[in-house]
């Protein structure tokens, strides 16, 4: 129960970080493989009696003598027999270990487990091998990404972290298998770290900012920058509330504090009506925050003013904030149909993402993308009739959306349909897809017209010369001049600027969905009805400020002269509250009475500037706000820096070092952040000794 | 003997004196709505008095204390050991040597005469008499107070108390008209009534707290007060300015008695009022009245994170089944092997809640 109460306040913190959300599906492509592969393993080694934590490379000549004698039986020897003739016999082992990837040349699953045996043979070359030809099985399923593959790769990463260029080296395979993934980046960030912050940045800025890449990538990126941001501006207006809360509503409350006994001290009385006053927010933070707004508005000043509206602004605009979460948790739902596009786009066929777009579109015919996604796994399922009517339905429903063209322009070329195809990519090609540019050079070498196909292909290349470039080079190293038929084609997917532009208003926005997240945010009230009242309220305070600052007011409250407590008329004796004023009414020595007023000044006092001190060192430069010791404007650039540093730490960083786990990096990590408050902490010692 | 009727002017004077011819022994009760007063007779002779709001017990009790200035624990162990049994108590005060015989008979005859004299200012109310032999234990100090006296006095009383209470009213405070130092030694209230009172003034206590706390009967205060602003040496705060300083007072008393018990109090009431609303904030608004919103956003939040902690704990799994050649008999397994971190397992864990609730949304949807 501790630990759940822990995870919820950890969620609090870094609510919807983009890294913990993994692109794919639960049944992802080649897990079936990969798991009748383990059966089919198990049973072979239960057949020869090996046990689980049975360590093939270590075995003895007795252990080695037999398991021969129990192999020799087999008349055809599989993968797992090769293997471990490999390991037995030394001479011969290159030439078994050849023959067992040769047996699994089909099979991606054993190649995968092989690759893994390999590895713990520490038979580099052969592992290297492995994967090699699980590159080749996954082009040849017309696939450019198994992110089950990457993720299992960046596995053997973090077993490696001891040994840097081995963790790298699996970083880049697990880059080959799902170059569109942000993970091995992350990954190859963290092991280079510090060395390589330049080049990353330069390469999240750029899928970021600059719409590389691919689109989930890029909103990965945005999204953690919102979340940044957005969790910056919480802290922001969460510490304006607290520094104006703690000096203003003493006054605001001081009418109901005298409601209790006068013999009360006045500090617990407006401690006791500050507690009930903050019990309030087991209402909704939101509407606590504008009912202590509206308290404290008649006692500050017109600067504060204008740094609380902007605070209430950013509050107005929360509604705001539950929609872009809304399209980012559509979005990168597992199950969403833009995720399961994009996974029909870059991973092989995988029945059970197929039957669930299949249903999809069963219950939703008008969507063009389940449509398109339909034909895809089709296609790649080598249903191509089934392709073709899906395909034609989509282009029906989204005909001028180049992504759609290309797709189905691919399908009609895997049937035949050349002429048809052509159309089709010549209409992407002219919105500037490279993609569709280099199928329309297919199309043409199918023409036999070489020279204009290969000025296509070159202008295609310089469009985007990574991607191309690299699809020539792996069909020219696995497939030399016999490419396969999925890898005569480029699959199109939707790039940033078109996933803003196209994905988000067709299909992602959902109105109820904004209004199950947005929840009981304020009162129970929807997100609109928030947001409409939120804005009233912000237009009632903006006309009562100009009132206000029109009309003289009389003075309600006022500070003992000697403590600084607030107090009103019915409670002052004078120009002191009653406790100091019954402190001096007897003393008439002009020296007792001043030393009474000191000592009652610096006790008061201490106690204010120890109060702005810790809160410089726990959220430096809100005790400046509070206290008005440094310019204004010193003091918000000062809290709005703490906002931005602190909420970048627990956004970004300590969501990274939870994961990475405990290292000397993580360590460092946290140290500089401290650094910031240890400046200021440094900076109040001499400071609190003084006093 | 029978004898009741309805109390009106001069009715008591007959009645007393019918008694007296009497010779009769037993208690006259006399009530005029408010307060109920007492005579007792033996054979005709008055011998005790009291009334509800004075009677002689804490007149002398008070004398004893604040006069004589014997402790009090003392005497009020006495007074309750003897408690209604005054004929007892005056015997024991003459024993210990507390008052001497004759004084205790005059202070006893005093305030007796001082109670039945009052009794003769009630216009309306009812009487009746009980006989009654056993009167012995009310009879204090023996006195013996002849009928005939009382009635004197009593008539002569009543102009006197008209007049006196023309000038006084019992909330008027008195201040000294000059600046008097204090006289620190004590005066007898008897023998120097009027000093006695002028030394008790402070100016902010009105007359009925003298009447109350004081060992003088109303009457005697009533007169010693006359007789000084008769002097001209007390003079009276007006109404409203006596009411201010009452409450002014009220309120010192109150802030003097137990600052500690209005704190402890104040506090209590605070955090009831906190724990008032919270509760109807947190548990009744939010966990009852909203609590399906509620749900739902945190179900609609957390469910991306139990999405990728499912895949991610799905290819942990897998890839601890091919190199470990076993499967992970825990989650936490995966967890000693850094496949999956502390948060995966959480949101996997929070499956459960999320599938219950789908569950229950869809049977309430068919039903």
């Amino acid at each position: 129960m501790n630990q759940i109460l822990l995870r919820k306040l950890f969620l609090l913190l870094i609510i919807s970080n983009p890294f913990l959300l993994y692109a794919g599906n639960s049944e992802l492509f080649w897990s079936d493989w990969i798991q009748s592969a383990i059966i089919s393993r198990e049973s072979f080694f239960r057949s020869i009696e090996i046990i689980d934590d049975f360590k093939l490379d270590k075995l003895n000549s007795h252990q080695k003598s037999s398991l021969i004698g129990k192999m020799d039986s087999v008349l055809s020897p599989d993968s797992w027999h090769n293997l471990l003739y490999g390991i037995i016999d030394d001479d011969e082992s290159d030439n078994y270990f050849s023959k067992a990837l040769h047996n699994c040349r089909k099979d991606p699953g054993t190649t995968w487990l092989l690759f893994i045996e390999f590895t713990k043979i520490k038979e580099k070359k052969f592992a290297e091998n492995a994967l090699k030809q699980l590159h080749k099985l996954l082009l040849e399923a017309g696939a450019q990404s198994s992110s089950l593959i990457s993720q299992q790769l960046l596995h053997f990463a973090i077993e490696s972290k001891s040994n840097k260029t081995e963790a790298l080296e699996y970083i880049k395979w697990a880059k080959l298998f799902d170059s569109f993934s942000i993970q091995p980046e992350q990954k190859e960030f963290w092991i280079s770290f510090p060395v390589s912050i330049i080049t990353k940045l330069k390469y999240f800025i750029s899928s970021a900012f600059f719409f590389n890449g691919h689109w989930e990538t890029h909103l990965r990126l945005i999204y953690s920058l919102y979340v940044w941001f957005r969790n910056a501006l919480l802290l922001f207006v969460l510490s304006v509330f607290s520094i104006y809360i703690i000096k203003y509503f003493p006054s605001a409350l001081h009418f109901f504090a005298d409601l209790f006994p006068g013999n009360v001290s006045l500090t617990l009385r407006t401690l006791l009506v500050s507690s009930i006053m903050l019990s309030f927010i087991s209402f909704g933070f939101i509407p606590f925050l504008w009912l202590s707004a509206f308290l404290i508005w008649r006692f500050v000043n017109i600067k504060e003013k204008t740094l609380l509206l902007c605070a209430l602004f950013f509050l107005l605009l929360t509604p705001v904030d539950a929609v872009i979460r809304n399209i980012y948790h559509r979005t990168l739902d597992p199950d969403s149909v833009a995720m399961i596009f994009s996974g029909a786009v870059r991973e092989g066929y995988s029945e059970q993402e197929h039957r669930k777009v299949y249903a999809y579109c069963k219950n939703n015919p008008s969507d063009y993308l389940a449509n398109l996604t339909n034909a895809i796994y089709s296609l790649k399922n080598n249903n191509l009739v089934s392709a073709l009517n899906y395909g034609e339905q989509a282009l029906a429903l989204h005909p001028h959306d180049p992504v759609v063209q290309t797709n189905v322009g691919n399908i009609f070329f895997l049937n035949g349909n050349f002429d048809k195809a052509k159309s089709l990519y010549k209409l992407a090609s002219d919105n500037g897809y490279v993609n569709a540019q280099f199928n329309l050079a297919q199309c043409l070498f199918h023409d036999n017209k070489t020279a204009s196909a290969t000025e296509l292909i070159k202008k295609a290349a310089l469009g985007d010369p990574e991607n191309i470039n690299r699809f020539l080079q792996n069909n020219d190293e696995y497939f030399t001049d016999n490419w396969p038929s999925l890898r005569k084609i480029m699959f199109a997917d939707y790039q940033p600027k078109q996933f803003w532009t196209i994905l988000v208003p067709s299909s992602i926005y959902s109105g109820n969905d904004v209004e199950v997240l947005w929840g009981n945010s304020f009162m129970g009230l929807s997100s609109r009805n928030s947001f409409i009242l939120s804005f009233v309220l912000y237009a009632f305070l903006l006309i009562i400020t100009f009132k206000l600052n029109n009309k003289r007011n009389l003075r309600i409250t006022f500070e003992c002269r000697y403590c600084g407590r607030v107090i009103c008329r019915k409670c002052k004796t004078g120009l002191l509250c009653n406790a100091c004023s019954d402190a001096i009414k007897l003393v008439h020595n002009e020296k007792t009475l001043h030393k009474i007023q000191l000592s009652i000044w610096s006790k008061f006092q201490r106690f204010r500037i120890v109060r702005e001190r810790v809160l410089n060192i726990l959220f430096p430069g809100a005790g400046f706000l509070l206290g008005e010791q440094k310019p204004y404007w010193i003091s918000l650039i000062l809290v709005s820096i703490t906002s931005l540093i602190y909420s970048f730490y627990f956004s970004i960083v300590h969501d990274f070092i939870i994961r990475e786990g405990f290292s000397l990096k993580s360590v460092f990590l946290t140290i500089s952040f401290s650094l910031y408050n240890l400046i200021f902490i440094i900076k109040q010692i001499p400071l609190f000794i003084k006093n | 003997m029978v004898l009741s009727g309805t109390l009106r002017e001069f009715i008591l004077a007959d009645v007393f004196q019918l008694l007296t011819q009497q010779k009769i022994t037993g208690k006259l009760i006399l009530n005029n709505g408010l307060n109920e007063g007492i005579v007792v007779f033996k054979n005709g002779i008055i011998v005790a008095a009291e009334k509800n709001d004075e009677n002689l017990s804490n007149k002398l009790f008070r004398y004893l204390v604040e006069i004589k200035q014997i402790a009090s624990n003392k005497i009020r162990e006495l007074f309750a050991s003897h408690e209604g049994d005054i004929c007892s108590l005056t015997k024991e005060i003459i024993q210990k040597g507390y008052l001497a015989e004759s004084e205790l008979k005059f202070f006893c005859e005093s305030v007796t005469e001082d109670i039945i004299c009052s009794l003769f200012v009630w216009n309306t109310g009812k009487y009746r008499f009980n006989s009654s032999e056993n009167i012995d234990s009310l009879i204090p100090a023996n006195i013996l107070i002849t009928s005939e006296s009382v009635i004197m006095e009593a008539m002569r009383r009543i102009d006197e108390w008209n007049r006196m209470k023309s000038s006084i009213n019992e909330n008027t405070v008195f201040v000294r008209n000059q600046k008097d130092v204090s006289k620190t030694n004590i005066i007898d209230p008897f023998k120097a009534t009027a000093e006695y009172l002028y030394n008790l003034l402070d100016g902010t206590s009105p007359v009925k707290e003298f009447i109350s706390s004081s060992c003088l009967t109303e009457y005697k205060i009533y007169e010693g007060l006359y007789e000084l602003i008769q002097q001209k040496k007390i003079v009276p705060l007006s109404d409203k300015i006596s009411r201010s300083v009452q409450a002014a007072l009220e309120k010192k008393k109150q802030d003097q008695t137990n600052p500690v018990s209005s704190t402890i109090s104040s506090f209590v009431l605070s955090m009831g009022i906190v724990a008032l609303i919270v509760f109807c904030g947190h548990f009744l608004f939010n966990s009852i009245i909203l609590f399906n919103k509620k749900h739902e956003a945190h179900i609609s939040r957390i469910t991306p994170q139990i999405k990728s902690s499912k895949l991610t704990i799905h290819i942990a799994e897998l890839f601890y089944e091919s190199y470990y050649r076993k499967k992970p008999q825990t989650l936490l397994d995966l967890k000693d092997f850094n496949l999956v971190s502390d948060n995966d397992l959480y949101y996997y864990s929070l499956e459960e809640t999320v599938d219950s609730e789908k569950n229950r949304r869809y049977n309430d949807n068919s039903e």
